[in-house]
């Protein structure tokens, strides 16, 4: 059984407008996303700006209502409160933010800043926080006497990791990584993604993975979901996606990484021309008339691609006559 | 835009039906009578009792509401009891005295303030930042009414330049002579409300202009090659003064409510000066109508500002 | 080093430039040489606070004088920057030197149309009537790929996307046909899709124009797609330089190998990457003598390094600050010999 499973959720958000200010429509930032999380995985979830991948992030964590749709935990829906509170699913579950210096509270210090989730979720006398806090200081490699130092005194690297120590203070199930090093320069970027697969064989946890950067995400994932306009277009293995991405928003997404090979530079950018203007060309085809992505169609075991309809076929007949076959 | 502002005055009705029936209701929580102190106090209170019912003060409320507020709209808020006079014409009279005084004061803000803050923020700390600062913040230190005390024994008594109350001489006759004697009188407290008010503009715009200076679009105003004054007046200038536009809106109808401090001190006959006395003396129908008056106020301020930001801003204009 | 070269028009000669803080003067850049040719993109790369972006404001003269002491010489056709006021500065900043900048919704003023940002840099530096400019605005925006520009220029920025509003700022960095773009961080806050768009734009325009550019970014990937050469600073100073083949071929300064290795790619996805020991030292903490680098490789001895490290040719123009690249090798690794490691 996996870890998490999401199921169909949806966050809409109303457009008002008119002149009494009613509800005229819906932005769709979350669509019908499904995925499941296994126990010790990282889970990439990939997207451009205002592809609905934060949303989806704190939908699952419960800091965005989920519109319809189901988030299941230890087999109860999390996306209803109560379920939250009844299973600890706040104590199992932790954040990472992109921005560690406004997501660290500035007037405390750090050793409040990583002993607030023991204390909201574990009781411990004064020794026992202390002795954890130092504990979780030595996992991310910093001092003793970072305990009486406030966030701005740290680099930003510094800052993440200790957003990190914060998020496995309490020993969670899934660490929900949100864009957690697109602000870091690229030898502390280093850093932090190796210490992030560390603490990960050390206790276990999941990650759902979020970013822009398709690079650290091959780095970091086993799976992976492409997202774009609220759906997920392509999932599949990190073998699937980089090797045979078959929705063409994805293939347009991979050719637009800067590649830091100079010999075949020129090659690599007729690539991406040709690949965009494929894009262009047939990008329509590829959504519905309301601009939003096809269901997802199973092409292999591990890969589901929202093909159109038309290419859609070829391939759920396929999976039949395997089913038989079978 | 158009639809956005009509919005909002047609939001503004139930916010006013709402604010009018709560300060109908506190006006009838009051304890006492309107006629105890009015008549003989040997009067029968059978008498009263009568007088009572038929000024329809023993109907159900909401029928003494309705009634008021058919008042209400041929302009009659009743009388006062304490002046014996329509409190409408009342509010005018002192309405009119306290515009006056919240228009001299509110030019004499700006006109001090304006400069004041944008030659502080221009010369960022330097000398004359410094001491534009110290300014600030003494006036900032000192209580209100104690500036006033001093300013009107300073220049009322001891150098009796101006005079020390009311809001028009007696003597003066002719138009000529009105206005001057007028203009007279609302100098000294005009002035001393304008340095006080003066903290807040510059501070507010000094901050905004050194934003502004630091901004990433005036970095890439100077390096179009565009030279330091006319970015000043083509970028900083404009972008900073454009909150400070958008509340004034709302500072001229917190002005019209009248200044309770200066016109205490000063004996100035405005609004303030009434709202203080009627509260003294237990003059609800004033105290009801001064009240919906500042509701009213302080609505169509915040109305205002948002006009005025929506016509300088592009941002909250197209959306 | 300097090569005379008739393409060449920018020469930077030993510029140091020095921020003033708590009253004493520390070097953000420290003696930099560099020349920019037509027709070519230089590339300044290194992590934040090496000085990459302090060096391109202190060409764009953006410095207040009274916080910065700039030493040396920026020679631009002739004329050594460094020595105008600011009203000789304007007559270059918009007319021979155009910049572009990182963050393209704050470098936008938010109350003026697109149209008059993009006029105010030529009522500045042309005599043309408002209707030529106009034009010229029109003219600009299909330049960069702007499908409506009729409706483009009449908008205000918020009304436009993250990557329009980059277009609209190259726009303006290109309206009077500038020698030299300076284009820093211009695609850091863009997508990947729009960041290849913009580069695009970017070498388009270079072609059209025979104008060199100083692209100053963190991201190997873009240096890597975009340049003809390349400069890696670290700590204020430049510790190699050369083509992007011999950068990236090649590397030889212990800090660009490190770097290179340190980025996630294809051939290491299941591997840790490789971490720089220590961190970047402040201005304040900068070490007045010796290399600056030699701190995060402690484990290469004293001797490697020199007591003044200088820039050595090591053939073709490739130049490398310090000896110690003869010596360095990763510690997880073998040493091969003179700094010979296939990448």
């Amino acid at each position: 059984m996996s870890l998490i499973e999401i199921n169909d959720l949806k966050v809409h958000y109303p457009i008002r407008g008119g002149f009494w200010n009613r509800i005229v429509d819906n932005v769709k930032a979350v669509d019908g996303v499904t995925f499941n999380i296994e126990a010790g995985e990282t889970y990439g979830l990939v997207g451009e700006s205002g592809s609905g991948k934060s949303t989806t992030a704190k939908a699952i964590i419960g800091l965005e209502k989920a519109t319809s749709g189901t988030v299941m935990y230890k087999g109860k829906d999390v996306t209803k409160g109560e379920n939250r509170r009844k299973l600890d699913y706040n104590h199992d579950v932790q954040m990472i933010f992109q921005d560690s210096l406004s997501s660290l509270n500035p007037r405390k210090r750090i050793e409040d800043v990583i002993a607030e989730p023991l204390r909201n979720f574990e009781h411990l006398d004064k020794e026992e926080e202390k002795l954890r806090v130092l504990q979780l200081l030595d996992i991310v490699g910093l001092d003793a006497d970072a305990l009486y130092k406030y966030p701005h005194q740290f680099s930003g690297g510094q800052r993440q990791r200790i957003g990190v120590a914060r998020a496995v203070a309490t020993h969670p199930k899934l660490i929900i990584a949100d864009e957690p090093v697109s602000a870091l320069d690229l030898s502390v970027q280093a850093q932090v993604l190796n210490f992030m697969k560390k603490i990960q064989r050390q206790f276990g946890i999941s990650y759902l993975f979020i970013s822009h950067d398709l690079g650290v995400v091959r780095h970091m994932c086993k799976n992976i979901a492409i997202m774009t306009r609220g759906r997920i277009v392509e999932v599949g293995t990190r073998d699937d996606i980089y090797n045979n991405p078959m929705h063409i928003y994805t293939k347009r997404l991979l050719a637009a990484i800067p590649e830091t090979n100079v010999n075949h530079r020129e090659e690599h950018r007729k690539h991406r021309l040709e690949i965009e203007k494929i894009y262009q060309e047939q990008q329509a085809t590829y959504y519905d008339k309301d601009g939003m992505a096809f269901p997802l169609v199973k092409v292999s075991p591990t890969h589901s691609v929202a093909l159109p309809p038309h290419l859609a076929k070829e391939f759920e007949q396929q999976s039949e006559n395997e089913g038989v076959n079978v | 835009m158009w639809k956005t502002i009509l919005r909002r005055v047609l939001i503004m009705i139930p916010e006013l039906v709402i604010l009018s029936i709560l300060v109908f209701l506190l006006a009838k929580a009051m304890p006492g009578d309107p006629f105890t102190g009015s008549i003989n106090p040997k009067a029968d209170p059978a008498q009263i009792h009568h007088l009572m019912e038929i000024h329809g003060l023993y109907d159900p409320w909401y029928q003494q509401y309705w009634n008021w507020v058919v008042h209400l709209f041929h302009g009659d808020l009743g009388m006062s009891y304490e002046y014996q006079e329509p409190v409408v014409d009342l509010i005018q009279q002192r309405g009119a005295n306290t515009l006056w005084l919240a228009l001299f004061t509110m030019v004499l803000t700006y006109a001090i303030g304006l400069p004041l803050g944008l030659y502080a923020a221009h010369h960022e700390g330097k000398l004359q930042d410094t001491l534009v600062r110290v300014y600030t913040y003494v006036t900032m230190s000192i209580p209100f009414f104690v500036v006033l005390v001093l300013g009107i024994w300073i220049f009322g008594y001891a150098l009796n330049w101006f005079p020390t109350s009311g809001s028009i001489s007696a003597t003066a006759t002719g138009f000529g002579a009105t206005t001057m004697s007028r203009l007279g009188h609302i100098i000294l407290p005009g002035l001393l409300g304008a340095l006080f008010g003066t903290v807040n503009i510059v501070q507010y715009l000094r901050s905004e202009v050194i934003d502004a200076k630091h901004s990433d679009y005036v970095r890439t105003a100077r390096s179009k090659g565009v030279p330091m004054k006319d970015i000043y007046r083509h970028h900083i200038f404009r972008n900073s003064l454009l909150p400070i536009a958008a509340f004034a809106g709302y500072s001229i109808t917190g002005l019209l409510g009248g200044s309770i401090f200066t016109e205490m001190v000063f004996s100035y006959p405005g609004m303030g000066l009434l709202f203080l006395n009627a509260i003294n003396f237990r003059d609800y129908t004033v105290i009801t109508a001064l009240v919906l008056l500042y509701g009213f106020l302080n609505l169509m301020g915040t109305l205002l500002s948002d006009i005025v930001l929506s016509i300088v801003d592009p941002r909250v204009r197209i959306e | 080093m300097v090569e005379t070269n008739n393409d060449q028009f920018l020469s930077i000669k030993d510029v140091s430039t020095a921020f003033k803080i708590n009253g004493q003067y520390y070097d953000a850049v420290s003696n930099v040489n560099l020349e920019v040719k037509h027709d070519e993109i230089l590339a300044i790369v290194g992590e934040s606070g090496c000085g990459k972006s302090t060096l391109a404001t202190t060409i764009m003269g953006l410095h207040d004088p009274e916080e910065t002491k700039i030493s040396g010489e920026i020679d631009f056709e002739g004329t050594d920057l460094l020595k105008l006021d600011e009203k000789g500065y304007n007559k270059f900043r918009g007319a021979k030197i155009g910049m572009i900048f990182q963050d393209p919704l704050s470098a936008l003023n938010p109350l003026k149309r697109i149209e008059d940002q993009i006029q105010e840099v030529m009522i500045y530096h042309t005599k043309m009537t408002e209707k030529q400019r106009h034009a010229r605005v029109i003219e600009l925006l299909n330049e960069v790929g702007i499908d409506d520009p009729e409706r483009t220029a009449h908008q205000f920025p918020h009304q436009l996307s993250g990557g329009m509003r980059q277009r609209i700022i190259i726009a303006i960095a290109i309206a009077c046909k500038p020698d030299l773009i300076i284009a820093d961080e211009p695609t850091t806050a863009l997508d990947v899709t729009i960041q290849a768009q913009i580069l695009d734009v970017l070498r388009d325009i270079q072609k059209e124009n025979h104008a060199g550019i100083i692209l100053i970014t963190h991201d190997l990937g873009v240096v890597a797609e975009t340049a003809d050469r390349v400069a890696v600073m670290y700590a204020g100073q430049i510790v190699e330089q050369g083509t992007a083949a011999q950068i990236f071929n090649e590397p030889k300064h212990p800090y660009t190998r490190s770097l290179l290795r340190s980025m996630p790619q294809r051939d290491n996805e299941n591997d840790e990457l490789y971490v720089i020991q220590g961190m970047v030292p402040s201005l304040q903490k900068m070490p007045k003598e010796g290399d600056r680098f030699a701190p995060r490789i402690p484990w290469i001895p004293a001797s490697a390094h020199e007591a003044r490290p200088t820039m050595h040719d090591i053939g073709d123009n490739h130049l490398v600050r310090c000896t110690c690249y003869k010596d360095f090798y990763f510690p997880d690794q073998v040493k091969e010999g003179a700094g010979h490691e296939s990448n």
